[in-house]
């Protein structure tokens, strides 16, 4: 006598299509509904980079500059590489953080903070400060300032006598300023 | 030139990864088989490993410039692994020109060989994610320009703690190792690293899932595929593209349970000693590995200790249990942080401190913490149907095992997942659903190739077992 037990050869076969039928359209559904996505950002993707510094110069793009990360290691290559360097810009930049994020890496070993200046009279505020310096010690600024409005000025100025080297349309470097001088770059 | 010093800097740190794992492997004359798959992935693991902790411990140690000496190590290391295991080398060189290319896993490497391209294509346009350039990248530049190791300095820069200085250093130095060969620092070419560890992920899939699983073809080759069309393995900020560590952590991860499985299934002593030493990687990759790597520890420890509990219930068995288990990795662990406390780290205090007063305060993020879940599982966009689907897998795991085997892997793939979320009441961040929404994704992802897994193990047998 057959034990209950045991279930009939056609209802094991039947089972075990069913198993399968499931579990290849749940496979199938996994896959193809994936592969829409992949295939419609194949389709959209930006166009490749290349370089190098192909990474850091596309972080730096907003900078409007060819090839921004080359540009700015040669400009700081006679710095010290203990002086102290600010990246001032206006405060309402919202690139300011991705920037400066993106340009520290390339002026290591140096202390890198940040200011921003507020314009129109208002102060200047420390976005990302660096420890206090040995009095008498230089201190260095690159100066981020995009194109200005045509009837704005400026929001972030080089002093008149200051030793300021462009390195592109948008930034220049500020050299051998002393003490707590890049206040004096956020124009009143 | 570029590429050939590139593909020279892989295949020495994979010789010195063939050197760790033959070293791995089993000597008795009833050894059983690796098989040529799981050799090659092991070794590029064990190898980018080995070159990274290499590096860290030749430039602590020492100080000189890292890469002669790793070179040196690394071929030292593969000629020790091969005359160790000569006669299986012999033997598979000898059988090696009779050998003939099954058709189902020749069409499966073509499969991913050609995905991993893809991959790669997504990563040049990606170049880098936020990650892969200002927290990794930036330390492997760090390190090639001071010879190989990040700087001491470095860790005591206040001004750069936003870019995560107490990070663990497998992916900078595996970078700076590639940087040292090339004799540059060349982002373009790291993006052709990352999606190494896809291809490498592929392998161990289907490694696994011909192990653990009854299918010998369909299911891992359906896996593999599987792997490549969830859209966030591909593409995104965080993925296999992007230069981020979560994916090489999600590989280490993968093949760590793969083996861990196994040796609970079979009590092969070779993957037990696999599957700690890919866990062991697990602290050094990242911080979040410490989760993934604790998880795993506690999750086999306990399925072991179960397992011999009938045998015998001796103390001295289940520390020696734990010791061969955990050790390693906490051994990686603890390096790690005596070498921030050696180093004397800045405080960068992300998280809140952990205590019992703390979570009680933040139990109302429960439900913050949960509906970003949900949310993020059900981004068919990002996973397409990939956590509905492990569900019912795990399901269909633990209804067909017994015993030990029945809540092991689902506990290895919801432990990871429901730590990382406990992790967010200590959150510093506020509000905390930005820390979430950040992150979040990242930490499904590193557990993202075990789901994968699960759906490929969840498929029917042949016929029926007897017995």
């Amino acid at each position: 006598m057959a034990s209950p037990l045991v279930q009939p050869a056609d209802r094991v076969a039947t089972r075990r299509r069913v198993e399968w039928t499931v579990w290849l359209v749940a496979a199938g559904l996994l896959i193809a509904g994936g592969a829409r996505h992949v295939v419609q950002y194949a389709r959209d993707m930006p166009p490749a980079l290349s370089g190098d510094r192909a990474a850091s110069d596309r972080s730096l793009t907003v900078l409007g500059m060819s090839k921004p990360a080359a540009a700015i290691e040669a400009a700081l290559a006679a710095l010290p590489s203990d002086e102290t360097l600010y990246l001032v810009v206006p405060a309402d930049n919202p690139f300011r953080a991705s920037t400066y994020f993106a340009i520290s890496p390339l002026v290591w070993p140096r202390p890198f903070g940040m200011i921003g200046c507020t314009g129109g009279g208002g102060a200047e505020q420390v976005l990302f400060p660096v420890p206090p310096q040995p009095p008498g010690s230089r201190v260095n600024a690159l100066l981020w300032n995009p194109l200005p409005q045509p009837d704005a000025p400026p929001v972030v100025v080089a002093p008149a006598d200051a030793d300021a080297q462009p390195i592109g349309p948008q930034l220049q470097l500020v050299t051998g300023q002393e003490g707590d001088a890049w206040a004096l770059f956020c124009s009143p | 030139m570029g590429a050939v010093l590139f593909a020279l800097a892989i295949a020495v740190a994979g010789w010195g990864g063939l050197g760790v794992t033959l070293l791995l492997t089993d000597r008795s004359p009833a050894r059983e088989a690796v098989g040529t798959v799981a050799v090659l992935c092991l070794s590029l693991l064990f190898g980018f490993a080995l070159v990274s902790i290499g590096s860290f411990g030749v430039g602590v140690t020492i100080g000189i410039t890292t890469r002669a000496p790793v070179t040196l190590v690394c071929l030292v290391v593969g000629a020790v692994g091969v005359w160790v295991q000569r006669v299986s080398v012999l033997g598979w060189l000898r059988r090696l020109p009779h050998a003939r290319p099954a058709p189902v896993p020749a069409a499966v490497l073509a499969l991913a060989a050609l995905m991993t391209a893809m991959v790669w294509r997504f990563g040049t346009r990606i170049m880098l994610g936020w990650d892969g350039l200002h927290i990794w990248e930036h330390k492997a530049r760090m390190a090639f320009d001071n010879g190989g190791t990040v700087p001491v300095a470095y860790f005591r820069d206040t001004t750069r703690l936003w870019s995560h200085v107490d990070y663990p250093q497998f992916v900078p130095l595996t970078e700076t190792w590639l940087y040292g060969w090339l004799r540059r620092p060349d982002q373009e070419a790291l993006v052709a690293v990352f999606p190494l560890f896809f291809l490498l992920a592929c392998g161990v899939l289907w490694v696994g899932a011909r192990l653990l699983g009854p299918s010998r073809n369909l299911a891992p080759a359906l896996a593999v595929i599987a792997l490549a069309t969830v859209p966030f393995v591909s593409f995104g900020e965080g993925s296999a593209s992007s230069g981020y560590a979560d994916f090489p952590l999600a590989t280490f991860f993968l093949t760590a349970v793969v083996f861990g499985l196994h040796h609970v299934r079979t009590g092969s002593a070779q993957s037990l000693r696999f599957a700690v030493a890919a866990a062991a990687v697990l602290p050094w990759v990242k911080k979040e590995g410490a989760v993934l790597f604790g998880c795993f520890a506690v999750v086999l420890c306990a399925a072991l200790i179960a397992q011999r509990a009938t045998d015998t219930s001796r103390w001295s068995v289940t520390w020696r249990t734990i010791a061969k288990v955990a050790g390693p990795g906490f051994a990686v662990f603890l390096m790690w942080k005596a070498y921030l406390r050696h180093v004397d780290v800045a405080p960068y205090e992300e998280y809140l401190p952990v205590t019992f007063d703390r979570l009680r305060d933040n139990f109302d993020r429960t439900s913050v913490i949960a509906s970003s879940l949900w949310a993020e599982t059900t981004r068919w966009q990002q996973w397409s149907l990939l956590w509905p689907l492990a569900v019912v897998a795990l399901v269909v795991w633990a209804v067909r095992h017994r015993g030990i085997e029945r809540v092991l892997l689902p506990a290895l793939v919801l432990a990871p997942i429901a730590v990382s979320c406990t992790v967010y009441y200590f959150s510093g961040w506020n509000p905390v659903v930005r820390h979430i929404e950040a992150s979040l994704p990242r930490l499904l992802l590193q557990v993202a190739p075990v789901a994968v897994l699960s759906l490929a193990l969840a498929v029917p047998r042949r016929r029926r077992s007897l017995g």
